[in-house]
């Protein structure tokens, strides 16, 4: 797997926004991917053997390049998957509409009711009504207060993919971005558990980003989760997301941990690796102040939830003590 | 300044360690060498009264009363941690013109 980040650009202003670190350095010039470095990493990805374009940004369709690149990664014969917020250019949809269902998914981040965003929303439908089958809806979960059954509608109204994306909002090392706290997650995963029985009431799946974590939900729903629980404790691991300069990071949330850049012998697993070796240390301890006593991460069954949330909780605090007073304390 | 003058020494906590509170204790995470150590009972609480920037004058007198031990005991408790901790790298014991007296095995 790999993301690439084509532009830092971006037409809304989530508050929860995990990219905000990578966003940062860039000036509005230096917001694109160039071609250069859009076929250098589908050079990568061959390379890797993986066979998914998968772009994100900001809002990869703002790129001005975006159609153009969407040929060229369909004429070398990869799946395409894109992460937007669906308010795209019109000659955009365009584009996407002409590509067979089968060949693209657009995992569409929709505006949740409690952002109170009517114009944006519409525009989010009239894409959806759009693009259709190609579409899967999603949703970052940033507050205990969101509801999800509002997205069990748009699966049936627009004939979209029958999935549904859920993701936890996570914070960035910097701290700068609204983020779900974890004291909140088994409030969030009974809401999950509730809308899994309606969607499967209506044949509809969902799939999990990264992040979760099994105990977030009850004991009991084990067995109605099955596999799903088992994915969510163990996918906290390299995305490996190029940024539009060239350099791949582990994921956005931890931008500031480590940058490598693509070179023309840059092969996927070595960086999985080399990101995974940075990554080993925070293993050993999780989101929550029991996880590291917990059988489940001692097992590995999970592996304690976001790394960038673990960072944050690693704090530093200088104290400097006079020791007047103990026993001799050096020896010549 | 001398380096035996014990009045003139301070334990510090350098930039590279990182901690947490977690149920069974205090983690300690050595940014410079990857390691990880966890403090348990009393030592924890050791940590805990000097990152609160308790002196050592102050942190006798609690660990008496929370361990129920002499005087004489929770200066060898307070005195074992520094020592340890000092061995792990995870505090500096310096002047207060910041040189470090790094090297010196604490007795």
């Amino acid at each position: 797997m790999a993301n690439l980040s084509i532009t830092t650009l971006c037409n809304k202003t989530c508050p929860y926004c995990f990219a905000e670190d990578s966003r940062q350095p860039y000036s509005k010039k230096g917001a694109f991917m160039s071609e250069a470095v859009f076929d250098a990493a589908l050079e990568y990805l061959a390379r890797s053997g993986i066979d998914q374009v998968r772009l994100l940004g900001g809002e990869p369709t703002l790129h001005p390049q975006f159609n153009r690149m969407v040929d060229k990664a369909l004429e070398r014969g990869f799946q395409l998957m894109i992460f937007s917020n669906g308010l795209m250019p019109p000659k955009v949809q365009e584009r996407l509409r002409r590509i067979d269902p089968g060949e693209v998914v657009i995992l569409l981040n929709t505006i949740h009711p409690l952002e109170a965003d009517p114009r944006r929303m519409r525009r989010q439908q009239r894409t959806m009504e759009i693009l259709g089958p190609r579409v899967m809806p999603g949703v970052n979960i940033y507050s205990r207060r969101q509801e999800l059954d509002y997205l069990l509608p748009y699966v049936e109204q627009y004939q979209l993919i029958r999935e549904i994306r859920l993701g936890i909002a996570h914070p960035v090392l910097s701290e700068s971005n609204v983020f779900l706290h974890p004291k909140f997650y088994k409030e969030i995963g009974l809401k999950i558990l509730d809308l899994l029985h309606k969607a499967r009431a209506l044949d509809i799946e969902l799939g999990f980003d990264c992040g979760f974590v099994p105990c977030m939900f009850p004991e009991a729903a084990a067995e109605e989760l099955g596999e799903m629980l088992q994915r969510t404790g163990s996918c906290c691991h390299p995305i490996l997301d190029l940024l539009p300069d060239g350099n791949f990071i582990s994921c956005y949330p931890l931008n500031n941990l480590l940058k490598l850049p693509l070179q023309a012998d840059t092969h996927a697993q070595q960086l999985m690796e080399t990101f995974e070796e940075k990554l080993a240390p925070y293993r050993r301890f999780g989101i929550y102040d029991h996880c590291a006593g917990c059988p489940l991460l001692q097992q590995s069954y999970c592996n304690g939830g976001c790394t960038a949330f673990k960072m944050n909780r690693l704090r530093h605090r200088s104290f400097a003590v006079p020791i007047d007073g103990m026993a001799p304390l050096l020896v010549e | 300044m001398s380096k035996q003058n014990r009045h003139s020494l301070l334990a510090t906590a350098p930039s590279h360690i990182l901690w947490t509170v977690e149920h069974n204790g205090i983690r300690i995470f050595n940014r410079q060498s990857d390691r990880h150590y966890v403090l348990e009972y009393p030592a924890a609480a050791v940590w805990d009264l000097l990152i609160r920037k308790r002196s050592i004058a102050q942190l006798i007198p609690i660990l008496r009363a929370i361990q129920q031990v002499s005087a004489g005991e929770a200066v060898a408790l307070v005195q074992q941690c520094l020592k340890d901790w000092h061995q792990q790298g995870l505090i500096e014991i310096e002047e207060p013109d910041g040189e470090s007296v790094d090297h010196h095995p604490v007795q």
